[in-house]
C-alpha cells in the first residue's frame, strides 16, 4: 500500500528515489561531456 | 547461415512465441484479464515491458549504424527521459490508477467529455497504427535484403507470429514474452560486444577503442550548440527529448497498457522508474557497439557500399569499370590505414600521431562519396545511405556460426515485442473507447474478449497490410520519431491541459487541439524546424490556443 497518500506526490516517500533518478542522470551528463572533451 | 545458426534462430523467435501463446492461452476469461492481464504484473516485467516496446528492431539495426557514421551524439534524443518518468510516475499514474482506467483516453471523458476523448484515441490510433507498419517493415527489408529472403513472406511470418501469442494471450502474453525477447536482446548484444573486442588485433583493447573512436570524432557525444534546426543537441534532447518521452509514455496506450497493468502503484512506479535509470545506459551500449564496429572496420576491410544488393547491381552495369576503380583504391588505402594504425599503437607512446592517418581517413570519405554519387546515377530512385545495413552486415559477415543466429533472433525478437506491444494497444483503444463506448454498450464480458482479439487480429493485418505497401524512408527511426512527433504534441497538450490547467473546458481543448494539428503539420512542411520541437509546439499551441478558447465556449463540465 502507499503511504502518505495526504501528500502532494513530489513530497512523499518517492521523493529519494526521484532524486536518485535526477542525480543519476547528471552523472551520466557529466560523463558524457568529459567523453565528448577528453576524445 | 549455417544449420546451427538457424536451430538459435528459430528457438529464439518461435519458440518464445508458442511459449507465450501455450502459456496464456486459456486464462482470459475477463476483459481485465484480457487487457491488464488481472494486474498481476510486477516492477521488473513492467519495467522490461516497457523498454522492450519502445525498442524495435529499427532500434538495433538503425542505431550502430548511426554512430558508426555519426558518432553518439543520438544519445542526446533521450536526456529528458528519466524526468519524464518522475512526471509520470508522480502525476499520471496515480490518476490512472483511481480511475483504474484500461487506456488513458478514458481519463479524458472523466476530464473533458467524449468528443475530447475519441479524437485523442483518433489521433493514436492513426499515428500507432501507421508506425506498426513501419516496425514490421524496416527489419523486414533489411533482412530480406542481405538473406535473399522474400519480403512479402518475411513480413507476414513476423507479423502472424505476433498476432498469434497477442490474440491468445492479450497483455498478459505481451508482457512476459517481452522479458523473455529482452534476455535474448541483451544475450546478443553482450556477445557482440565481446566478438569484436576479440576481433580487433592483439594490441588493441578498450582503451584504444576508445581512443581510435575519439580521433574520428565518434564520441562527439554532447553538443551544447542550440540550433533549431539540429536534430540532435542537449537542449532539444532534454526539452524536446522531455516532451516526446511524456507523450510517448504517458499518453500512447502501447506504454500506457504496459503499466496499468501493475500489481499496484508502487510496483508500476518503480517499473517506469527503472526504465528512467536504465534506458540512457541501454542506448549508449547500442550506439557504443556502432562505435566498436567502426574500429572494428579500421583493421579489417570495410565495405565501400554496405547494401550488397545495390553494390551488385552497379557491378553489371555501365558504370562498373569506373566504381571497381574506387573500390580498388578505396581497398588500398584501408590497408595503408589499418598498417599505420597498428604501427601508432604498437610504439607504445603515450601521444599517438593521428595526421596521416586522418588524411587517409579523408581520402576514403571522398571516395566513398564518389562511389555513392555513382550509384546514384545509376539508379536515380536509389536510397544511397546505406548505414541501416551497417550491423546487419558485420553479423553475417564477421561473426561465427551459431552466434549469427543468436545476433538475427536480437533484430527479430525486438521485432515482435515492439509490435506486440503495439497492436495490444491499438486493440485496447479501438475496443475500449469505440466499440464498447460508442458502439455496443452493456454487453457481457466474453462478448468484449472476443471483440478484444477480433480487434488485435484486425490491427495486426492491418501492420502487416501497412509493412507490404510502405517505401523507403530515408532513415527508418527517423521516419517513425518524425511521424510520432506530428501527433504527440497535439495529444500531450490535451492532457496537459487535463491534469494541471483546471480552467479549460471540453470545447476549448477539442477545438484547440484540431487547430494545433492542422498549424504543425503546416509547420513541418513550411519550415526547417528539427522535428524533436515540434513535440513542444504542438503540446504548446494547444495551451495557449485553449485558454484563449476557454473565454469563448461555455460548458457544463469543468
Amino acid at each position: 500500500m502507499e503511504k502518505n497518500n495526504n501528500k502532494p506526490p513530489f513530497f512523499s516517500t518517492w521523493k529519494k528515489a526521484y532524486w536518485a533518478v535526477v542525480v543519476f542522470l547528471i552523472v551520466q551528463i557529466v560523463l558524457y561531456t568529459w567523453i565528448s572533451f577528453a576524445y | 547461415m549455417s544449420v546451427l545458426d538457424w536451430i538459435v534462430l528459430f528457438l529464439a523467435i518461435v519458440g518464445i512465441a508458442v511459449y507465450g501463446t501455450w502459456k496464456y492461452r486459456s486464462k482470459q476469461k475477463s476483459i481485465s484479464s484480457y487487457l491488464k492481464g488481472n494486474n498481476e504484473d510486477k516492477w521488473y516485467t513492467i519495467g522490461l515491458s516497457i523498454m522492450a516496446t519502445q525498442a524495435s528492431a529499427i532500434t538495433f539495426l538503425s542505431i550502430p549504424g548511426q554512430a558508426f557514421e555519426d558518432g553518439m551524439g543520438f544519445i542526446q534524443f533521450y536526456l529528458g527521459l528519466p524526468i519524464a518518468m518522475i512526471i509520470l510516475s508522480a502525476y499520471f499514474l496515480p490518476i490512472y490508477y483511481k480511475l483504474k482506467v484500461y487506456t488513458a483516453y478514458e481519463y479524458l471523458e472523466s476530464r473533458f467529455d467524449l468528443k475530447t476523448r475519441l479524437l485523442t484515441s483518433g489521433l493514436f490510433l492513426i499515428q500507432r497504427g501507421l508506425s506498426t507498419g513501419i516496425t514490421i517493415y524496416a527489419p523486414a527489408i533489411i533482412l530480406s535484403t542481405l538473406l535473399h529472403w522474400p519480403l512479402t513472406p518475411t513480413i507476414c511470418f513476423i507479423g502472424f507470429l505476433v498476432i498469434l501469442y497477442t490474440f491468445s494471450g492479450g497483455t498478459a502474453a505481451v508482457s512476459h514474452t517481452q522479458t523473455l525477447q529482452m534476455a535474448v536482446i541483451w544475450g546478443g548484444m553482450l556477445a557482440a560486444f565481446f566478438i569484436i573486442l576479440n576481433s580487433l588485433p592483439d594490441n588493441i583493447g578498450l582503451p584504444q577503442v576508445v581512443k581510435i573512436a575519439g580521433n574520428f570524432d565518434k564520441l562527439n557525444i554532447i553538443d551544447y550548440n542550440f540550433k533549431v534546426e539540429s536534430r540532435y543537441n542537449f537542449w532539444s534532447g532534454l526539452l524536446g527529448g522531455l516532451f516526446v518521452a511524456l507523450s510517448y509514455f504517458g499518453t500512447d496506450q502501447s506504454q500506457v497498457q504496459r503499466y496499468i497493468s501493475g500489481e499496484s502503484l508502487k510496483q508500476s512506479r518503480i517499473g517506469l522508474l527503472f526504465n528512467g535509470l536504465l534506458k540512457i545506459p541501454m542506448q549508449f551500449y547500442i550506439l557504443f557497439i556502432g562505435v566498436m564496429i567502426f574500429v572494428f572496420f579500421q583493421f579489417n576491410q570495410q565495405p565501400l557500399f554496405f547494401n550488397k544488393i545495390e553494390e551488385n547491381k552497379i557491378k553489371v552495369s555501365t558504370y562498373k569499370n569506373e566504381y571497381q576503380a574506387i573500390e580498388n583504391n578505396y581497398n588500398n588505402i584501408q590497408k595503408q590505414k589499418a598498417d599505420k594504425i597498428v604501427y601508432s599503437f604498437s610504439k607504445e607512446q603515450s601521444e599517438i600521431d593521428f595526421t596521416e592517418i586522418n588524411a587517409l581517413q579523408k581520402q576514403q570519405l571522398e571516395l566513398k562519396k564518389q562511389a555513392k554519387a555513382l550509384i546514384k546515377k545509376n539508379n536515380e530512385g536509389v536510397e544511397v545511405k546505406d548505414t541501416d545495413y551497417v550491423f546487419i552486415s558485420f553479423i553475417l559477415n564477421n561473426v561465427p556460426q551459431g552466434l549469427i543466429g543468436l545476433l538475427l533472433a536480437i533484430v527479430f525478437s525486438a521485432a515482435m515485442s515492439s509490435t506486440a506491444g503495439q497492436i495490444s494497444g491499438l486493440s485496447s483503444a479501438s475496443m475500449v473507447d469505440f466499440y464498447k463506448r460508442v458502439f455496443a454498450k452493456d454487453k457481457s464480458d466474453k462478448h468484449y474478449v472476443n471483440a478484444a482479439k477480433l480487434n488485435t487480429v484486425l490491427w495486426g493485418v492491418l501492420g502487416i497490410v501497412f509493412a507490404l505497401l510502405a517505401d523507403k524512408a530515408e532513415n527508418l527511426i527517423q521516419a517513425v520519431n518524425i511521424l510520432g512527433s506530428l501527433f504527440y504534441g497535439t495529444i500531450l497538450g490535451i492532457f496537459v491541459c487535463g491534469f494541471f490547467i483546471k480552467q479549460i473546458k471540453s470545447n476549448a481543448v477539442f477545438y484547440s487541439a484540431i487547430l494545433s494539428e492542422i498549424i504543425v503539420i503546416a509547420l513541418f512542411f513550411s519550415t526547417d524546424i528539427g522535428f524533436l520541437w515540434f513535440n513542444i509546439i504542438g503540446c504548446v499551441l494547444v495551451v495557449i490556443i485553449s485558454a484563449v478558447f476557454n473565454s469563448f465556449f461555455k460548458n457544463t463540465k469543468a
